[in-house]
């Protein structure tokens, strides 16, 4: 049962227009990794490859993939209605969550650590960049599960949950995450750099302002199970129009 | 009477009358009801407002198998009331069972309930069979595939079936619904407007579709606001209006429950004239009238009149060719109901 | 109106006249419509005509917006108070007009996000655009009425809190009518930037937005063109320098707004794009303008309603 909603899933998921921008907005750091790869200037390679990747991959490819990708995996049928058909089933809610998830988070791992790993090789694998990049892959990746998980839980429970969701990573965790200490524990994107610095400790994102991994990861693993249990509580009120 | 899972029996009034409804002329909040307990459908003084609309109020009835109809003007609170009976929307107050299961909140339902919603949104990119299939899939039915031929060959939609949804007529995709609300062979059937945007000889087709699979003992509830429609299909309706619910049962007999409004006949017979004479001498009778050909008479008593009428034809000789009631239809009667 | 016509009767049937007439008088032509439809779409904008709900964003980004203009009165009133004290604080205590731009121009790109697509999604998307052409309307006049709304928006976005900082500023030092001469001085600046930054901003947002019926694809394809580029550009930059990859910043939209700041406020830029004449900004920014606006009067030709 699992599997059909997951299959429906990964379906409704890959339209045409969405599979261009998302496959676009992967590329872009890969093509700068290339002209880096080609017209590089020499310099700190380590350190310019881990900027580069925080830069680009942790604060917009990596949001912005798994906005797009976990508003709609229900957010878009319950915008256009369909979400009609799957309710009416004999289908546990927490069921029709699993499925809806695990359709959804793969393609967002895949996507990023595909974008950081490529494009971090390129800018810095021959300048001793590898471990980084390695560490940055990780930590993206968990960091991919984290945003999904949310950004599912946000597109069950409101229908602007792409305004919600970019008020969230560029108001939140772009801006006032930065202000104030307290709120970086309650950041994903922190979350992500903290466990790509543990894994490659000493290394350039290994400043004094990292937050502790054990943070990091109890933090991924909340964010996750709160996302979840909130997302079949409310599949489960879920309330539709049957008509117009 | 037998239903897919054993005979149905016992709680069909034979006046016609399913559920006991409380007679026109008292309203149905004040009556004490008792909605027999093992009707299929069950919806008990149940509410539902937002915010400070009301869309449904205090509504309560029992249905059985067979057909009935949801009848109302748009607004009415039809599309409402259904969404509570399938699940989709928590009344605000009463209960609302099908098959003894409160629907709100509970998944398991679905295997006996099949649900026809109005609106267009089916994913376009899916195949029709690739539709109901995965319904049946999700309905854990054991050869999905087969079940959806079935399902297909039933709403006869076999040949486009490797169709995509978004290349069908709007006929096809509600007959797609229909397939899929079908496949796992609910005992009971709720259509949202099933006839919306359908051609005549589609909805002949859906009709009898629905007459048979209610022959078969389903409980079938369909909403309409083209009163042909029900008059012609359902063998009880419910009307609603501004929320509440203003009569039930056989559209004739709550016609004849409207006491305080005369019935009219139109009468051709051999001397016109003459009957019409001996007819406002009666009592039961306040008017007749002659007109193209024909005698229209109103009675406000009739069973008084359908006494008299063909006593005092034999009396005056005159032969009675065609005697028929002239607003007996479900547009009268729902006239009359509305404008209360 | 003429009186009803007495029914014409046959043997089998009658017609009733009714007194329904045509329309033979005077109609308000094209110019008439295009205003309704300009003044509609700037309501939408702000919310206005809709529930509570949608005027959160645009009402609490203009709240935002205010901040620092707010803040700037507070300052120079306090300062007014203290009297001699308060001398200590000269007006570079509040900001100053270039960099405030800096400050507000990421909510007007919020601003544009959110609503440029509830302004013309919303016609694609229940089918409204048939109804709309069949008027006086042209489809041109469609796709520019709600441009110019849109524009108009987004300038009272921008020059409202201005001129509230223009008068907090003026407030501070002892002499007002000298403030407000030192400062008149640099308000063709500001309003050339606003309304440069509202045109090219709004014709970006809404080329994006008529693309798709749907509001949050909409939304995050304008996002995306926000965000993106500038990381790009600035990365690049980092990597293979200013010289081979500084004209990129001409792809960013908030890199060419910073451009377009520093142009007509005379500053230095100091990352990437340095290396690129002053005037670049601007020709840029009306370039792209004129791109968009382009796209925009192409989809709405194109589109079959």
């Amino acid at each position: 049962m699992i599997r059909i909603v997951a299959a429906g899933t990964l379906r409704s998921l890959f339209a045409r227009r969405r599979v261009i921008f998302l496959l676009l907005l992967a590329a872009v750091p890969v093509l700068i990794g290339l002209l880096a790869r080609w017209r590089g200037l020499p310099g700190e390679g380590v350190e310019r490859t881990a900027t580069a990747i925080e830069q680009l991959v942790v604060r917009a490819v990596l949001p912005l993939v798994g906005l797009v990708l976990g508003t709609a995996a229900i957010g878009a049928e319950i915008e256009d209605g369909t979400i009609i058909h799957l309710i009416t089933k004999p289908v546990a809610r927490w069921r029709i969550a699993v499925g809806k998830l695990l359709a959804t988070t793969p393609p967002v791992v895949v996507l990023v650590a595909g974008s950081t790993l490529i494009a971090g090789l390129a800018i810095g694998g021959d300048r001793g960049a590898l471990t980084t990049v390695l560490a940055l892959t990780a930590g993206v990746s968990l960091g991919a599960v984290a945003y999904t998980f949310l950004f599912v839980a946000l597109g069950v429970l409101t229908t602007r949950a792409l305004i919600a969701g970019l008020a969230y990573v560029i108001v939140w965790e772009g801006l006032l995450a930065g202000l104030f200490e307290g709120s970086r524990t309650l950041s994903i994107r922190e979350y992500t750099l903290a466990v790509a610095a543990a894994l490659d400790p000493g290394g350039p994102l290994d400043t004094d302002l990292r937050l502790d991994p054990v943070v990091a990861v109890v933090g991924l693993a909340a964010v996750v199970g709160v996302s979840f249990a909130v997302t079949v509580w409310r599949l489960g009120r879920l309330e539709l129009q049957a008509g117009d | 009477m037998s239903g897919p899972r054993g005979p149905v029996e016992g709680w069909v009034d034979p006046g016609g009358v399913i559920a006991p409804a409380p007679p026109i002329l008292s309203s149905p909040q004040s009556a004490v009801l008792e909605v027999p307990p093992d009707a299929p459908i069950r919806v008990e003084h149940a509410s539902r407002w937002y915010g400070n609309v009301v869309a449904v109020n205090d509504v309560s009835f029992g249905i059985g198998a067979g057909i009935t109809g949801l009848l109302g003007p748009n607004g009415a609170g039809k599309s409402t009331l259904l969404g509570m009976l399938a699940g989709l929307l928590r009344p605000s107050a009463g209960s609302v069972t099908v098959l003894g299961r409160p629907t709100w909140r509970d998944p398991g339902v679905y295997r006996q309930l099949g649900l026809v919603p109005e609106r267009e949104a089916v994913p376009a990119y899916l195949s029709g069979r690739r539709f109901v299939r995965d319904a049946a899939a999700l309905q854990g039915l054991p050869d999905p595939g087969a079940a959806a031929d079935r399902a297909l060959g039933i709403v006869d939609l076999l040949d486009p079936a490797d169709r995509t949804l978004g290349t069908y007529s709007k006929g096809m995709r509600q007959r797609a619904k229909l397939a899929a609300a079908l496949v796992h062979d609910p005992a009971v059937l709720l259509l949202d407007e099933p006839f919306n945007g359908m051609d005549p000889r589609q909805r002949l087709h859906m009709m009898d579709l629905l007459r048979q699979m209610a022959a078969e003992g389903r409980t079938i509830l369909f909403s309409s606001h083209i009163l042909e429609e029900v008059e012609r299909l359902a063998q009880q309706v419910l009307v609603l209006y501004a929320g509440r619910l203003a009569a039930s049962g056989d559209f004739r007999e709550i016609r004849r429950l409207m006491t305080d409004r005369p019935h009219e006949f139109t009468i051709r017979s051999s001397d016109d004239r003459r009957l019409a004479a001996a007819l406002v001498a009666e009592p039961s009778v306040f008017a007749a009238e002659l007109r193209d050909g024909w005698l229209i008479v109103r009675t406000a008593d009739f069973p008084a009149f359908t006494r008299r009428l063909p006593v005092l034809a034999r009396d005056g000789s005159v032969t009675l060719h065609e005697v028929r009631p002239t607003d007996e239809s479900l547009e009268s009667v729902f006239a009359y109901l509305v404008r209360r | 109106m003429t009186a009803p016509t007495p029914p014409r009767t046959g043997s089998a049937g009658s017609i009733y006249d009714l007194g329904y007439r045509g329309y033979d008088g005077p109609r308000l032509g094209r110019r008439h419509a295009v205003g309704t439809l300009v003044r509609d779409a700037f309501r939408a904008c702000w919310g206005i005509g809709r529930s509570g709900r949608a005027k959160i964003v645009p009402f609490g980004l203009f709240a935002l917006a205010m901040i620092p203009a707010v803040v700037a009165v507070g300052v120079s009133a306090l300062v007014s108070q203290l009297g001699e004290a308060g001398g200590a604080f000269d007006d570079e205590a509040i900001i100053g007009f270039s960099s405030y731009f800096e400050y507000v121009w990421p909510l007007v790109a919020l601003f544009v996000a959110a609503q440029a697509p509830e302004l013309v999604g919303g016609d694609q998307r229940h089918r409204v655009l048939a109804l709309l052409f069949a008027r006086a309307l042209r489809r041109e006049d469609y796709a520019g009425g709600k441009l110019v709304a849109l524009v108009a928006a987004l300038l009272l976005l921008l020059l409202v809190p201005q001129a509230v900082i223009l008068l907090g500023r003026a407030l501070v030092p002892a002499d007002v009518v000298e403030a407000i001469v030192a400062d008149a001085a640099q308000v063709p600046a500001v309003i050339g930037q606003a309304i440069l930054a509202a045109v090219f901003l709004g014709s970006l947002g809404l080329a994006i937005a008529a693309y798709t019926p749907r509001r949050a694809f909409a939304t995050a394809g304008i996002i995306a063109v926000l965000i993106v580029p500038p990381l790009v550009s600035a990365v690049a930059v980092t990597l293979v320098g200013e010289s081979t990859a500084g004209w990129l910043t001409l792809f960013s939209p908030p890199d060419i707004l910073e451009g377009t700041n520093a142009f007509f406020f005379d500053l230095t830029r100091t990352s990437a794009g340095r290396s690129l004449p002053d005037v670049a900004w601007p020709l840029a920014a009306m370039a792209w303008s004129v791109v968009a606006i382009g796209a925009l009067l192409w989809r709405y030709r194109t589109i079959q309603p």
